[in-house]
């Protein structure tokens, strides 16, 4: 068995940038997960088409007592899990399975360098979620917004979730916190059920805590002119209200959040007797008299759009924090960009 | 002569264990420098160093005089065979070569399917399917298509059997015979080293205990064949023991020379493997000193 390799004359590749040079080479070693996602993502979107073309209106078809298919239904709320599929069996493994098997070791003193081409990963991976994400998302708020008034409330995590936008957040997220706990432990067993264990953390804590609470309303803090908050007759602005308890988050009239202490110690007491009874029995013709309109799931409701701009703050914020973790996890010196020309 | 690698005070520490301490060596472009030392004894980790895979917790490594190991530039001269399998074992051959063409610059396609072809490695077999050697091939076949200025290998040969690790031996002495490549080679089988190798870097517990031109080296150990009583004759001030052959009447084994010694009797000249198994086995800790 002889072979010889003479003499050797390598030859430059023919696409000089290095996105489009590295793609070919991702998809092949990624191939298995990415066909992976875009088939249970697909399946999910088929799923809730169906729901729809069957019902056209799911509520009323609830309402009007029409039976549809509850076992499709049914299996498309799980779609509100795909992060967490997404996390521990694409994100965790993505680099943690070279890390533990030592192939990195190849991939990482290739002539592309490192940095590179973990950024080419996520972009693929970040690429693909986002593209079936949307149209996912779209098909599932139709249902949960029409079914809206069968859940707690319109605030609910899977109204959020369902948002095309908010899809798309949850289930990067979901990726780059598998990939960052796999870059961390560098053992595919151990970031499995690490990421697992998180997922389920923050699921608990997201239905314990719901996302918008106060400390995740920094966006509106930041940017008070972009949110569309509904005005209240003393100044304040309601910035979130919850008709199925008394959970009400306040701005005042330059867009700073008042905490529910502070609410209650400084708002609450000066509220008037039509208020109080709006907002202690949670009556939503009394919230309407205050000037309040119920909400009405929309794409372009003012205050819906307001919320979408404080979620897309969080899930840039949260994807860039991520992503700077993974880098920095995967150290190397390879720079992202070449100063003075491309390689 | 320019240096390929220039290691300098080089150490590197994982968090209770040191496993290079103050590594100074230079390797010169277009040498073979043969790295050798026990299990254990940091051979991977200074490879690891070269590559960029790993920062020192001290010292400094350059490469081609002035880059960083692990720079965007380095890392296309430079090319790493691991002990690893090359690629992810769910691929297959002709994935693992379709993504180093990818991950590289340069990269000659060709030449590195008809390697693989000769070698009958099928480019439709997955990876996981591969035996050792085989696998030890791919991976030598995709650093050799890069057409790397240095070559690292890492314990190449533990897998291959006799015949292609002569193939081999002899491919990469062609390699180098036609360029400038320089390589640099972590291994067990000393024996055959001897045949490639120009240099010698061997390491000891994480200390570099000699390096240098194997030529010169040889010239300045000699093996000693006499009694104890008779060693004071040849060493006295103008050597140094390296080992004893018989720990009960201290005769020496192997003897360092300041200066190329003299013909005698009671030496024989040394040879690599000689040499390597006096200062792995028996060399007291500091009796070597780095001749570069």
């Amino acid at each position: 068995m002889t072979a010889t390799l003479t003499p050797t004359t390598a030859v430059p590749t023919t696409k000089a940038s290095w996105p489009p040079r590295l793609v070919p080479g991702i998809l092949r070693l990624h191939r298995t997960a990415l066909i992976s996602v875009a088939v249970i993502y697909l399946t999910f979107t088929a799923i809730a088409l169906e729901v729809v073309r069957q019902v056209g209106h799911p509520r009323a078809a609830i309402l009007a007592g029409q039976v549809f298919n509850g076992t499709l239904y049914s299996v498309a709320t799980y779609a509100f899990y795909l992060p967490v599929l997404v996390a521990v069996f694409i994100g965790a493994p993505m680099f943690a399975r070279s890390l533990e098997t030592g192939t990195f070791r190849f991939a990482w003193t290739q002539g592309v360098g490192r940095r590179r081409l973990v950024a080419t990963t996520l972009m693929v991976f970040v690429l693909e979620l986002t593209v079936l994400s949307i149209p996912l998302g779209i098909v599932l708020s139709r249902l949960w917004f029409d079914l809206s008034s069968q859940f707690w409330n319109v605030w609910t995590n899977h109204v959020f979730f369902t948002n095309p936008w908010m899809t798309a957040f949850s289930s990067v997220i979901g990726l780059l916190a598998g990939a960052l706990l796999g870059v961390v432990v560098r053992r595919v067993l151990t970031a499995l059920a690490a990421t697992t264990a998180t997922m389920i953390a923050v699921y608990l804590w997201a239905t314990m805590f719901p996302f918008f609470q106060e400390t995740l309303l920094w966006f509106v803090k930041r940017m008070p002119s972009s949110y569309a908050g509904v005005p209240l007759e003393n100044g304040n602005y309601l910035a979130h209200y919850d008709y199925s308890s008394v959970n009400l988050y306040f701005t005042d009239r330059f867009g700073h959040v008042l905490s529910m202490n502070q609410f209650y110690s400084q708002i609450y007491p000066k509220l008037s007797h039509a208020q109080l009874v709006a907002l202690n029995g949670n009556m939503n013709a009394e919230l309407h008299q205050l000037g309040l309109q119920e909400w009405q799931g929309s794409l372009f409701h003012s205050q819906f759009h307001g919320f979408l701009m404080m979620w897309l703050g969080f899930g840039t914020l949260t994807v860039v924090t991520l992503v700077v973790a993974i880098f920095a996890f995967v150290g190397g010196n390879d720079r992202l960009l070449l100063r003075g020309g491309r390689r | 002569m320019t240096s390929a690698v220039q290691i300098e005070a080089v150490s590197r520490k994982f968090r209770r264990r040191t496993a290079l301490r103050s590594v100074t060596a230079t390797i010169p472009a277009g040498s073979v420098t043969a790295l050798i030392g026990s299990n254990g004894a940091g051979k991977t980790t200074l490879l690891n160093l070269v590559t960029g895979l790993l920062t020192p917790s001290t010292g400094a490594i350059s490469l081609f005089e002035n880059l960083a190991p692990g720079s965007l530039e380095a890392l296309g001269r430079v090319a790493y065979v691991a002990q690893d399998g090359p690629v992810s074992t769910s691929r297959t051959v002709g994935d693992a070569v379709h993504i180093a063409r990818a991950f590289n610059t340069l990269f000659d396609f060709h030449a590195a399917v008809v390697r693989l072809q000769r070698l009958d490695i099928d480019l439709k077999q997955r990876v996981s399917k591969l035996s050792g050697g085989q696998r030890a091939q791919l991976a030598i076949t995709l650093a050799l298509a890069r057409a790397p200025e240095l070559l690292v290998l890492d314990e190449p040969l533990s897998s291959l059997d006799p015949i292609a690790r002569r193939d081999l031996l002899g491919e990469l002495m062609g390699h180098c015979a036609d360029s400038s490549m320089t390589i640099i080679f972590s291994s067990h089988v000393i024996a055959e080293l001897e045949k490639i190798a120009s240099h010698l870097m061997l390491i000891r517990d994480g200390e570099a205990v000699v390096a240098g031109e194997i030529d010169d080296l040889l010239e300045h150990h000699r093996i000693f064949t006499g009694t104890a009583a008779e060693a004071g004759f040849v060493h006295d001030d103008e050597g140094s023991v390296i080992s004893q052959a018989d720990p009960l009447t201290l005769a020496p084994r192997v003897i360092r020379f300041e200066l190329p010694p003299l013909s005698n009797a009671l030496l024989t000249p040394a040879t690599l493997e000689d040499l390597a198994y006096a200062y792995l086995e028996h060399a007291p800790s500091g009796s070597g000193q780095l001749s570069k």
